[in-house]
């Protein structure tokens, strides 16, 4: 037998730097990641295979508690790499693969598609890493071809990661290239929708508001939160009609539906808004010409999900009574991915819910264009003419 | 200890079961029992079915990754990559994980044998006897009924949280599509037991504490109160068996819902039956569909678009949330495909991951995604309304004439 080991040298082709990976349902599972990696890296052998490797800075001690559960979430990650860092060894559990302080600067065209997969792509980007972490490469590579999918425009989720993913445990000949030219288009709509709805929020005096009933008190205060946002961060003083659906069963105070619902849900607003004065409530479209005067120029904001007949019957309500007033409509999700300005944990994308309420002011109109489907004025008529 | 067994099954020399603790106070949450026994690993295409599907794609042997003849997986193996998954938080099932009591070893001092002994006394599977009761016998080459058994197994395991309630949705709806393809016995046994089981699901989430008790407060917020399920399997069976094979599959799970559910709460085929097939029964012919994929996606309702639409090419859109529904349906589709059962659904599927938060990319993708299958095209939009609003705008100012919002 003759075998010899001189060296073992890997050349990095892309490095991602602080990796969450979410469970898939940011609907419903919105608060800790699986996964917290410090660097993800491809890299390739000297004769060429593509090669994944995560690598973690050791800051603290506690840090061996990562590995049990890593090792029930992902079968991907049990080669991790452990850097020195300040110079901690994890001796609470087997020894593990260390390595010197990794030095180096992430490239300029790096930094640059990581900020674009983390503004335009956040939702993708974590189909992307569970596929590549989580599923059988079996599986993950289906997901890669679907990626691959519309790819045909010049916008598209980066190429060059599809390939790398493809490629693992194989000899990659062609050259990968990282660059994103097509940042700056996606860049130009997030200004255009940005000024589009800052333009509408400032003028808006009504806003009918439809939120969400299930869940308790917990979705109840955070749309109401979210509404004392907009009022507060937006110019012109503007009135909230809250729209029920009168048929659904309100999930507080032990469950009331329709009118019974009124009293709860004002004694709510009193409790948590600053503007309770402003806030009236509707529990049916033949309410809207009573409650709203018709010349005031109103926008529709739907929290994140509604039954969609009566929704119907309450836009063509309002379209009715406010005619050429009515602004457009906006559906903010109740929950996103999205790197924070808040966020001091330095990770590239954190789980956000609650719709707007832990969002800084200056960050509403970011949030809103980038995460919130807008509809304006012509628009609605196209869906419920 | 006392088990009240739902299935058993025996595949050559595999048995296998799912079963309950009986006394099992409705008010706790006991994960049911998956029995697994083999002398040796021969139903191997069973064997991937199983834990493809239990694992939710995440370990996915095919036929020639378990081996053949003496390079064959061993038992233990099997055992162990089952015990991974019941505890792994990745999985939709949740399952203690039961062994055979006895096996048959001439000298159980050969130490080999002493230290597998040791490491099963040592881990939380379960040591009983091979249950008395009747077993279903599946041929060692019936891949349709293994295939079946697998969905039903991985139904009845599905966990008490969101993913597991539509786990065990699927399972019911592709086991109905299987039995109205086939008209096999099994698959209707199976798909009985399952349906009876889902009325034990709701019983038992009435009885779980807050918070997760709030998870499950929408799937009957409507009804005021759990929906009423049929207790006895073999009523279920006889409705399933006397329901005659209708010209199409929209008929045939009107008249199971029916039968099954007459006060009209059908928690099963509620959707299809109440919303989908109303919308679809004025539709035209198409040539492209566009759809999302929800929850509730599975080879059934694609058969029902499919019946409903005649179309030569559905595109899918999926997000997250739905991957799972995305994998299984192909996974079903291939499978059978595999073993040259071919009497489904003719079209071309086309998956597409969309967001529903990226609003930005989203609107770039939608417009894209119809304006290449604007032909003769049809857009069938339910579900999260940051993605049914932008598919019905883009679709309507692209001229889609057929656009159904469900």
């Amino acid at each position: 037998m003759n075998e010899k080991f001189d060296t073992i040298t890997l050349r990095p082709l892309l490095v991602l730097k602080s990796v969450n990976l979410f469970d898939l349902d940011v609907a419903y599972s919105f608060t800790d990641a699986l996964l917290e990696l410090d660097y993800l890296i491809f890299a390739k052998t000297p004769k060429g295979i593509v090669t994944i490797l995560t690598l973690e800075e050791i800051s603290r001690k506690v840090e061996w508690s990562k590995i049990p559960q890593r090792l029930l979430i992902s079968q991907a990650v049990r080669g991790d790499l452990w850097s020195y860092g300040d110079r901690i060894i994890l001796e609470s559990i087997p020894v593990l693969s260390y390595t010197d302080k990794i030095e180096g600067t992430i490239t300029k065209e790096n930094n640059v598609l990581m900020k674009m997969l983390t503004k335009y792509f956040t939702e993708h980007l974590n189909l992307y890493l569970y596929s590549l972490l989580i599923l059988s490469f079996k599986y993950a590579k289906k997901v890669f071809r679907d990626l691959r999918r519309v790819t045909a425009s010049n916008v598209c989720f980066p190429k060059s990661l599809i390939v790398l993913a493809e490629n693992i445990g194989r000899s990659l000949t062609e050259d990968i290239s990282i660059s994103v030219d097509y940042a700056k288009i996606l860049q130009r709509m997030f200004k255009d929708k940005r000024k589009k709805l800052e333009s509408i929020l400032n003028s808006a005096e009504l806003i009918y508001a439809f939120p969400q009933t299930g869940m308790g008190l917990y979705r109840l205060k955070q749309t109401i939160f979210s509404l004392d946002s907009i009022i507060q961060r937006f110019t012109y003083h503007k009135n909230v009609i809250v729209c029920l659906n009168k048929s659904i069963n309100f999930d507080i105070y032990g469950g009331c539906k329709g009118e019974d619902c009124i009293f709860y849900l004002k004694k709510l607003i009193i409790q948590f808004s600053k503007f309770p004065d402003r806030y009236s409530i509707i529990c049916s479209p033949n309410e809207v010409k009573k409650i709203a005067k018709k010349n005031k120029k109103a926008l529709l904001l739907l929290m994140q999900d509604w039954n969609k007949g009566i929704l119907g019957d309450f836009i063509r309500s309002i379209i009715k009574h406010h005619e050429d007033n009515v602004l457009g409509m906006i559906v903010i999700p109740e929950t996103y991915y999205h790197k924070m300005c808040t966020n001091k944990s330095g990770r590239a994308i954190t789980a956000c819910g609650g719709f707007l309420r832990k969002v800084c002011h200056e960050e509403i109109l970011d949030i809103l264009s980038l995460k919130s489907f807008f509809l304006e004025k012509d628009d609605i008529k196209v869906i419920w003419r | 200890m006392n088990i009240k067994w739902q299935i058993l099954a025996k595949i050559s020399d595999l048995y296998i079961g799912v079963g309950e603790l009986i006394n099992n106070d409705v008010s706790t949450q006991y994960p049911k029992i998956l029995f697994y026994h083999s002398s040796q690993v021969k139903a191997t295409k069973f064997i991937s079915y199983l834990l493809t599907l239990l694992s939710s794609f995440t370990i996915t042997p095919g036929k020639e990754d378990l081996g053949s003849g003496k390079n064959n997986i061993s038992y233990s193996k099997v055992v162990n990559t089952l015990q991974y998954i019941s505890v792994s938080p990745i999985t939709h099932v949740n399952f203690l994980l039961f062994l055979r009591k006895r096996a048959d070893i001439s000298e159980s001092t050969i130490p080999h044998h002493i230290g597998s002994i040791h490491r099963k006394l040592k881990s939380s599977k379960i040591l009983t006897d091979i249950p008395e009761e009747r077993f279903i016998s599946i041929g060692e080459t019936n891949y349709i009924d293994q295939l079946s058994l697998a969905i039903a197994v991985t139904g009845l395991l599905s966990g008490f949280h969101r993913y597991g309630y539509y786990l065990r949705l699927i399972a019911i709806h592709t086991l109905t599509w299987l039995y109205w393809l086939s008209r096999r016995a099994t698959i209707a046994q199976l798909l009985s037991t399952l349906i009876c089981d889902t009325r034990l699901f709701f019983e038992k989430i009435r009885y779980l504490a807050e918070p997760m008790q709030s998870e499950y407060r929408y799937l009957y917020a409507y009804h005021e109160g759990p929906p009423t399920i049929p207790k006895e399997t073999c009523l279920v069976y006889r409705i399933l068996t006397k329901v005659g094979r209708e010209i199409d599959l929209s008929h045939f799970i009107s008249k199971i819902s029916n039968h099954l559910f007459s006060n009209g709460r059908d928690p099963i085929y509620g959707f299809l039956v109440n919303r989908l097939l109303r919308e679809l029964n004025t539709c035209n012919e198409a040539k492209n569909v566009i759809t999302l994929v929800s929850e509730q996606w599975s080879p059934l309702l694609l058969q029902i678009l499919y019946e409903k639409t005649n179309a030569d090419n559905i595109v899918s859109l999926y997000t997250g949330t739905t991957l799972f529904n995305r994998l299984f349906e192909e996974y079903i589709r291939i499978s059978l495909q595999e073993v040259e059962y071919n009497e489904m659904y003719k079209c071309n599927v086309e998956y597409i991951p969309v967001s529903l938060t990226d609003q930005i990319f989203l609107s770039i993708q939608l417009k894209e995604i119809i304006d290449n299958n604007k032909e003769k095209s049809l857009i069938v939009a339910y579900g999260p309304s940051l993605l049914v609003f932008p598919l019905v705008l883009y679709g309507k100012r692209l001229n889609i004439q057929q656009v159904y919002v469900i």
